[in-house]
């Protein structure tokens, strides 16, 4: 792939397969999708010196009485147990992150697995808070 | 609220929960209103009349496994889950090669998109429980279920 290359430009299609709207926010160094799936949100990322880097995700907030010690021990269960979700606790321990990582040669590769991304992403963040809850 | 305003702000809700919206009024008139979207690689329809603006009629389409057709097992198994979904009504459709699932909500539009993703949820649970529930009563499974039963016993 060229640097010139809107390598997101599959994702994108992919986004469309799966009936959903998006916005696109680049700039020199990355190349960003954002999108929403039943209301919750979602983003694309890539960066322009690493192409074949692609990473699919979403964030969502810690409840403000949430147990640290408890969320961690939690995104690290889901870490072994789940295929392709790496599960994060982010920014000061506010936030959660769900984060697919892939090394691919083409975003077409992406394209028919996607459903499935979505899937593990949405079932992940699902778990990781009906424990949190428990 | 007309149900020109009722089917505007259903679509502009799902619009704004980020997915792909397409809105037709059958017939060209103003007397019936449908929704049309896609979630998780299912399509759903919301309709909803002008007779009856309160009342809300959201379907989903699921393909028929080709190899448990023409049998009785579709039909009793759709026939389980509507016992098993309360307010979910199915049938069978296009010479029994699909079934639509439909479940029905009663209140006004503001209540429906309040509750909107949960009742897809429910729908689309009922959905895939009606599909796993006719693969397993497929002969295959049957057929399976009857070599395990013969090994643990110690007839095979």
């Amino acid at each position: 792939m060229n640097d010139s290359e809107d390598y997101l430009a599959p994702i994108e299609a992919a986004i469309e397969d799966e009936g959903l709207l998006f916005a696109r926010d680049d700039d020199d160094e990355a190349l960003r999708i954002t999108f929403k799936s039943e209301g919750d949100r979602y983003f694309v990322v890539g960066y322009r010196d690493d192409p074949n880097f692609v990473m699919i995700g979403s964030g969502w907030a810690l409840p403000t009485d949430a147990d640290f010690e408890r969320a961690l021990e939690i995104a690290n269960t889901l870490n072994v147990r789940k295929k392709f979700v790496k599960s994060a606790i982010w920014e000061e321990e506010r936030d959660v992150l769900f984060t697919v990582e892939l090394c691919v040669n083409d975003g077409l590769e992406v394209r028919p697995n996607f459903g499935r991304i979505l899937d593990v992403l949405r079932d992940t963040a699902t778990e990781f808070f009906g424990e949190l809850r428990a | 609220m007309p149900l020109s305003r009722i089917r505007d702000t259903l679509a502009a809700f799902i619009q704004s929960e980020g997915h792909r919206v397409e809105v037709s009024v059958a017939d060209g008139s103003e007397a019936l209103a449908e929704v049309v979207f896609r979630a998780r690689g299912q399509m759903f329809s919301v309709t909803v009349a002008e007779i009856d603006a309160a009342h809300f009629s959201i379907s989903t389409a699921y393909e028929v496994p080709d190899w448990v057709r023409d049998r009785s097992g579709p039909s009793d198994a759709l026939d389980d889950i509507a016992r098993e979904y309360p307010g979910t009504r199915f049938s069978l459709a296009h010479d029994g090669t699909i079934f639509v699932a439909t479940l029905d909500y009663a209140g006004d539009v503001e209540g429906f998109t309040e509750h909107f993703w949960q009742i897809i949820g429910r729908l689309r649970d009922a959905g895939n429980t009606a599909v796993e529930r006719m693969v397993d009563r497929s002969e295959s499974k049957a057929a399976a279920d009857k070599f395990i039963r013969q090994f643990l016993r110690g007839q095979r």
